[in-house]
């Protein structure tokens, strides 16, 4: 199936609608700027990792955020943003000292001739926009990034803590036909549109098509959230959303549903439970809602991306260690930021699967981080998590390798 | 539960085959030999009523997701059979 997407142009000119006339360009900015085309469930590492990119080494991180697979179908075909399109960006220390990432971006327009999209970031396989790989002769290369998990949510005050894939596969492909208890009513559960990450994903899950899909279609993450949260009837209220949104929100009125894949014996939470931050069970294949963000960027002929600052965003959100900023400054913690936001390294997986939806696999990091990863979920106690050791070099690793500060076992 | 096991069989024939464990829950239902059959080790059978059975060693995908943990489980009883096809599998979509 083929999606329908909006274009770059439809999504600039709705943007254009918003007042922009006086908001000067971004290349009015100092530093080097890379303009990104990105899923909304990547907001909070652009704004996280964006603050420490302005400040430490003079990367300005300038996007907009919108479905996967528009991104996807924009880069295949080298949308630009237009000219006077609003982009979000992250103010340095100097510019606005206070800030930090609760609050709202900032916003630039595009040059007045457009900007070419630096790198898309799409978070799903874009195989399950019905799209294909890139185009011949495009030059594109696509990156497995930082995991994504997705998860039905529903209000704080509801009983229900789980949900099956059957009883998804009813509830979102049936609406009000659904006569199966509580999810049955299409106004009260809230979806995303078919170009968003979150429905494809999690469609792909429960084996609802994305065009298929019942209830009410909310353009960004946080309205589901609100939607949710604010619903007269908490019993038969359900979202989706990413899990580092769900992470983001907690206490916001919302709670995670344990999810139950077809053929599973038990439902789980992304985490090891209800409170947890570790995604233990995505990292170990006991919830299967997740997908890997995907960078999506024009390479030159050795497959290196061609603007070197996205080089470096892709190696510091992949944990290379040591990656060096092109012109200099202080190192960036990108893996930090990634699993500070909710989202879970490569480093960190020991499953791994090649279509969303599809089964799950055996997989060992050639650069483990399982200790780094543990050592920075929200509420880790700081110094090494239990069974771990701090390192400096591998010589006290014991025939093991120092990684990201730990010993891991290769 | 019967709903449930057959609605297993239907992911079975959806793509996803389904190893012997995993298809009896609850259900003391015999080994259901399949492509996804592994090397994991059950490490507490099922019978009716008593505990899911769960891998210690997993290898295929429905081990992986059956495998034993001490992570928090929900657990939880949904008939599906308003919604079930007449063989017990997924009605199609509208």
């Amino acid at each position: 199936m083929k999606i329908l997407l909006p274009s770059a142009a439809v999504l600039a000119l709705s943007l254009l609608a918003r007042p922009a006339l006086a908001t000067p360009a971004c290349s009015s900015l100092p530093g080097r700027v890379v303009t990104i085309e990105s899923g909304d469930t990547q907001e909070n590492l652009l704004k996280v990792l964006g603050r420490q990119l302005r400040d430490d080494a003079g990367v300005v991180l300038a996007f907009i955020l919108t479905g996967s697979c528009t991104i996807t179908s924009d880069m295949y075909t080298q949308q630009p943003i237009l000219g006077g399109t609003l982009l979000e960006y992250v103010p340095s220390t100097a510019e606005v000292p206070g800030w930090d990432p609760t609050q709202p971006e900032l916003q630039r327009t595009a040059d007045p001739n457009g900007n070419a999209i630096d790198v898309g970031i799409a978070a799903l396989f874009v195989q399950s926009c019905g799209l294909g790989g890139p185009p011949a002769g495009s030059n594109l290369t696509l990156v497995n990034g930082p995991i994504q998990a997705y998860t039905f949510v529903a209000p704080s005050g509801s009983s229900q803590q789980a949900i099956w894939a059957e009883e998804a596969y009813y509830a979102f492909g049936f609406g009000d036909q659904n006569q199966l208890a509580p999810w049955n009513d299409q106004e009260l559960m809230f979806i995303r549109p078919p170009s968003k990450s979150t429905l494809v994903a999690t469609a792909a899950n429960i084996l609802v098509p994305p065009d298929k899909w019942h209830g009410i279609p909310e353009d960004a993450s946080e309205q589901v959230v609100s939607a949710v949260a604010t619903s007269p009837d908490v019993e038969r209220t359900v979202g989706i959303l990413g899990s580092e949104v769900y992470d983001a929100d907690r206490g916001a009125g919302i709670k995670t549903l344990a999810f139950q894949a077809f053929g599973q014996e038990h439902a789980y939470f992304p985490d090891s439970g209800a409170s947890a931050f570790d995604k233990r069970n995505v990292r170990d294949g006991h919830y299967t809602l997740w997908s890997p963000t995907v960078y999506i960027t024009p390479t030159d002929a050795s497959g290196n991306p061609v603007n070197p600052d996205v080089a470096y965003l892709e190696d510091l959100v992949l944990g290379v260690e040591g990656a060096p900023s092109p012109e200099g400054g202080v190192p960036v913690d990108g893996l930090g930021d990634v699993v500070q936001v909710g989202l879970t390294p490569e480093c960190a997986m020991h499953v791994t699967r090649s279509a969303d939806g599809g089964p799950l696999s055996l997989f060992s990091s050639p650069t483990p981080c399982d200790c780094f990863f543990a050592s920075r979920i929200p509420g880790a106690a700081g110094g090494a998590p239990a069974g771990c050791t701090a390192c400096t070099t591998d010589t006290t690793c014991g025939g093991g390798q120092c990684r990201h500060g730990f010993c891991e076992a290769h | 539960m019967r709903t449930r096991v057959s609605l297993r069989m239907r992911w079975l024939v959806l793509g996803a085959a389904c190893a012997a464990m995993a298809c009896g829950r609850g259900s003391g239902a015999a080994a259901t030999p399949g492509a996804d059959a592994g090397a994991g080790d059950v490490a507490s059978p099922a019978d009716a009523g008593g505990p899911a059975p769960c891998v210690t060693n997993p290898q295929t995908y429905l081990e992986i997701i059956n495998a034993c943990t001490d992570a928090q489980a929900v657990d939880k009883d949904v008939n599906l059979a308003p919604m079930s096809a007449a063989d017990g599998g997924l009605r199609p979509l509208p």
